[in-house]
């Protein structure tokens, strides 16, 4: 369709599509072509730094014996060929934790997204359908849930009964519903009585038929817009959860984990921080931007709506 | 004769835009006389809100461009003159009244604020004379208990007393000139009558000299003494009123004068309109741009723009085939008494 | 406008009770309680300190102490897991943290945000414009922890000019809340720009011009006021998002606030602890949002409250 055609023209958009390919080609097919499993540990080789400017001095400076075998000087700077993106403080490979927590982390916030997706549709769509006190009372319960402090439910509710995975993005899904509800609600009630609709009644379709064939694949565009930000927001709510210890437990481990566990040395290790954070903030940009473009595409009428 | 207060030369406005250049004014003079009430008629697009927009020189220059002509007031061209000088004109010697009162105030400030702080900017006024003289002005302007409708927003009050606080604010200083941009258009017919007559007053009384700005020839009748007619960013046809409305010349001022719904003709004649559409501004050229539409036109009217043609003195047009001369009617509206034509008119039957 | 405030206020009381049962049942629902995880007391000792926190009755009863004991005393229990601190203490302690990192993050927020904001909307589409709001852009995007860190690592590791441990010193204030308040900055800049465009673009503003109005005064008198609603709705939404990132910021930086409090005793079943946090977060939350609502009132002369 000639949506798509105006997406691809959208250079970021493209970008960000490319960045997520290859994201999600990396950590699902990557791992067949590893040397290292994510929780192989070297422990000679603990602490590795993806580069330094001098092998020497850094091993004189933190302590940490360096093999010089393993780094080849290029461009005046040492690159560390064994490890990539250097070790973590178990020796264990940084590009393949990295990888591995692409695959938890874009998991858990896809799922997230297709839950908070799944509930709201189906509260806004009922609720925009049947309209009268069933309605009212819906968006009273939106509103009020809208004005409760809602991540801190969500932290206690991880951190009482938080080790399951299922749990986890059911949880964060169930924080974001609401906004879907309520664009889903208000799509259907403008959509309600179109013709299209009382031709659909007037042929014999029940209320299910009704919303099922004809009112949700009519709203789907801005519910594909909403969806392609929701991932984004997922993701970062469960980088949040597994940054503060609630989400993602060991031997797991998300983007926001990864961050969490090096936190402490982040002055003397600093590649252990920043290469998990730059990767999901790399990710998230690029949905966002994928976000955009889909949102442009599909209804330029949308843009500044949130 | 009158003074002439205001002097267009050769005025023309360019906007540049994705479709292509928009000639908007097009090598456009008049002259605007002490006293007098100035009617621009034109449909939109005819270039008649620009070209005041450039006399306050209110146009946003970078898509806007002046690309000729000079504008002269007081001694000075403003186009020329700096900015601050050009603030100090607005709102003091010349001020501008626009179309729809409703956006056109403020909605976070009382009225009373952008009342006063017109006095505040161009006067030496204390606070207590400034807030007396706005009250007495909404007074004149015949705003119903002006003290509270002063202290108000303007949320609180309808169209009619916008208009009315606008209008207001305008004359506060007695300018000399007052621009009034379809002043009536957003307001139902009541309400335009009654705002008419408060422009008519405020000329009667102030001479101050107005330009009305308007696409109904209904309103033009009623309270101007001069007239022009502006098409495709060009001057149609000029002159006093009876030169208009007696002794059209332009075939669009026709056009124009026949379109009018009047209460004499038979139930059920047809409404005449002007054939065609309003012509796109970024493809004129040197031709008549009435021509694609005009009954009259011929090949020379499509090749060469027609220069200015004079009737008699004040009285001109841009046609190479205008329309003859009617007769002047048995009976005339009426028009204020001491509105004085600037010279005699003779009627010329061809 | 008092009866509005007296509405919300209701509003708001009936929202606290709503988190506080929850919170209340949640913790209570979860396996285990405050104890269970300590080294094995003999049984008697562990009837006699259950039996302290009324643990030993029904959970019905429990609440009903509870409630009492808030809304009456406005005493929050002592703590189960600091057993000589009171929750009222505990909380006070880690607030005077809190509050400081959030008044300073808010600060930031709003003075960066709506200076680039205005900034960018007065230089439309020349370079002044596009920069500020492509940082914006990036700052949306940028988790927290991962803004904070790098920061951390700008700062406190290569240029060694600010602490980025502990707040000791009130140079540790600062890497804190410029962190937190960047995030909210970023919004705030490009609600801000977009604010004062749209009343820029107003007809009112051309009478103000027409009117002879100097430059200056059509700016700051005419068009701020418009201009900064939509960053006063935002305040709302955005000091509740604060109060969540503190959490983040607390754990990077190593804050003793309400946030380590708050998480502990959620892992560590401290149900008083938690609950009191819980409490302290939502009536933050409520009064602000109660706060912004009114300002706006304020500000834009049409709103009326029925």
């Amino acid at each position: 369709m000639d949506a798509f055609l105006r997406l691809l023209r959208n250079k970021a958009a493209v970008i960000g599509m490319l960045f997520v390919f290859a994201m999600v080609f990396a950590a699902f097919v990557g791992p067949a072509f590893q040397q290292y499993s994510y929780e192989e540990e070297d422990l000679d080789r603990a602490n590795n730094p993806p580069t330094t400017w001098d092998v020497q001095k850094f091993s004189e400076g933190t302590g940490i014996q360096l093999n010089a075998a393993d780094f080849k000087k290029w461009g005046g700077v040492y690159w560390n060929t064994k490890h990539y993106l250097g070790t973590d403080d178990l020796g264990r490979d940084m590009l393949v934790r990295i990888l591995y927590g692409a695959k938890i982390s874009l998991t858990v916030g896809f799922l997230a997204a297709v839950v908070s997706l799944l509930i709201g549709v189906s509260v806004g769509a009922v609720a925009g359908y049947l309209g009268g006190v069933v309605d009212e009372q819906i968006v009273r319960l939106i509103d009020t849930l809208y004005s409760l402090p809602y991540m801190f439910f969500v932290i206690l509710l991880m951190a009482i009964a938080g080790r399951s995975f299922y749990l986890l993005f059911i949880a964060i899904g169930a924080v974001s519903w609401l906004t879907t509800a309520r664009i889903v609600r208000g799509q259907v009630i403008s959509l309600k009585n179109s013709e299209f609709i009382e031709a659909a009644r007037s042929s014999g379709t029940g209320h299910f038929g009704i919303l099922a064939y004809h009112l949700i694949p009519n709203t789907l565009g801005p519910i594909i817009v909403f969806f392609s930000l929701l991932v984004p927001r997922a993701m970062l709510e469960e980088a949040f959860l597994s940054y503060l210890g609630l989400g993602v437990q060991a031997p797991m481990a998300s983007w926001g984990s990864l961050v969490a566990d090096a936190q402490n040395y982040v002055t003397i290790y600093p590649w252990m921080v920043v290469l998990p954070g730059l990767a999901l903030t790399l990710t998230l940009f690029s949905l966002n931007f994928i976000g955009d473009g889909l949102r442009d595409a599909l209804d330029p009428k949308l843009r500044g709506k949130q | 004769m009158k003074k002439s207060l205001l002097q267009v030369s050769d005025l023309s406005v360019q906007f540049k835009t994705d479709q292509g250049t928009v000639r908007a004014v097009d090598h456009v003079s008049f002259d605007l006389n002490e006293g007098e009430v100035l009617g621009i008629v034109g449909e939109s697009g005819s270039g008649k809100s620009v070209t005041c927009l450039t006399i306050m020189g209110l146009l946003p220059m970078p898509p806007a461009k002046v690309t000729s002509g000079e504008i002269r007031f007081q001694g000075n061209d403003l186009l020329k003159i700096p900015e601050s000088k050009l603030e100090d004109i607005r709102g003091k010697d010349i001020s501008m009244i626009f179309q729809d009162p409703f956006t056109s105030l403020n909605p976070y400030l009382k009225i009373s604020t952008q009342m006063m702080e017109v006095l505040a900017t161009h006067s030496k006024l204390s606070a207590k004379e400034s807030r007396k003289r706005c009250l007495e002005v909404l007074e004149q302007l015949g705003v119903s208990e002006a003290e509270m409708r002063f202290n108000s927003y303007p949320h609180q009050l309808s169209g009619g007393l916008k208009q009315r606080i606008m209008i207001g604010m305008s004359i506060l200083l007695s300018p000399k000139i007052l621009i009034a941009d379809e002043p009536t258009t957003a307001l139902d017919v009541t309400i335009q009558a009654q705002i008419l007559d408060l422009l008519r007053e405020i000329n009667l009384k102030s001479g101050t000299s107005i330009i009305l700005i308007t696409h109904d020839l209904g309103v033009v009748a009623g309270l101007c003494d001069r007239v022009q007619v502006m098409y495709g960013g060009r001057l149609a046809e000029r002159g006093n009123y009876d030169d208009i409305f007696y002794r059209t010349r332009h075939p669009y001022t026709r056009g124009l004068m026949e379109s009018i719904p009047s209460l004499e003709v038979e139930p059920g004649t047809r409404l005449k309109p002007i054939p065609g559409s309003p012509p796109d501004l970024t493809q004129l050229g040197d031709f008549c741009a009435f021509s694609p539409r005009c009954p009259r036109a011929q090949e020379i009217c499509r090749t060469v723009r027609p220069l200015e043609a004079v009737d008699n003195p004040g009285h001109s047009y841009e046609c190479y085939f205008p329309v003859g001369q009617g007769s002047p009617p048995a009976s005339r509206p009426n028009r204020a008494a001491s509105m004085s034509s600037s010279e005699s008119s003779e009627v010329h039957l061809s | 406008m008092f009866r509005y405030v007296l509405k919300r206020l209701w509003g708001g009381v009936i929202t606290l009770f709503v988190v506080i049962t929850l919170s209340f049942f949640m913790m209570r629902l979860a396996p285990g309680g405050p104890f269970s995880k300590d080294r094995a007391y003999p049984p008697e000792v562990l009837r006699n300190i259950e039996a302290k926190y009324h643990l030993d009755k029904p959970v019905l009863v429990q609440y009903w102490i509870y409630i009492k004991r808030v809304v009456v005393n406005f005493d929050l229990g002592p703590s189960t897991r600091y057993s000589d601190r009171s929750v009222n203490e505990l909380i006070a302690s880690g607030l005077d943290f809190s509050a400081k990192v959030g008044a300073g993050a808010l600060l930031c927020a709003v003075l960066v945000g709506v200076l680039s904001g205005l900034l960018a909307a007065l230089n439309h589409n020349k370079s002044l414009d596009y920069i500020p709001m492509s940082l914006a852009m990036v700052g949306v995007s940028v988790p927290d922890f991962v803004l904070a860190n790098l920061l951390v690592i700008l700062f406190g590791l290569q240029l060694q000019i600010l602490p980025v441990a502990g707040v000791d010193e009130w140079q540790g204030y600062i890497l804190p809340c410029v962190t937190l308040g960047l995030i909210y900055a970023s919004s705030i800049a490009r609600l801000t720009r977009g604010g004062m465009l749209e009343i820029l673009g107003q007809d009112f503003i051309r009478t103000a011009r027409a009117k002879g109005l100097p430059k200056r005064t059509v700016l700051w008198k005419h068009s701020l006021k418009g201009g900064l609603l939509p960053v006063v709705s935002y305040l709302g939404p955005a000091t509740a998002g604060m109060l969540t990132g503190s959490l983040i910021v607390e754990k990077v930086f190593n804050i003793p606030g309400l946030g380590r409090f708050f998480i502990d005793s959620a892992i560590n079943r401290d149900y008083t602890l938690a609950m009191g946090s819980v409490i302290v977060y939502a009536v933050m939350i409520i009064a602000f949002n109660i706060i912004v609502d009114c300002l706006y009132g304020v500000l834009d002369p049409r709103v009326t409250y029925d």
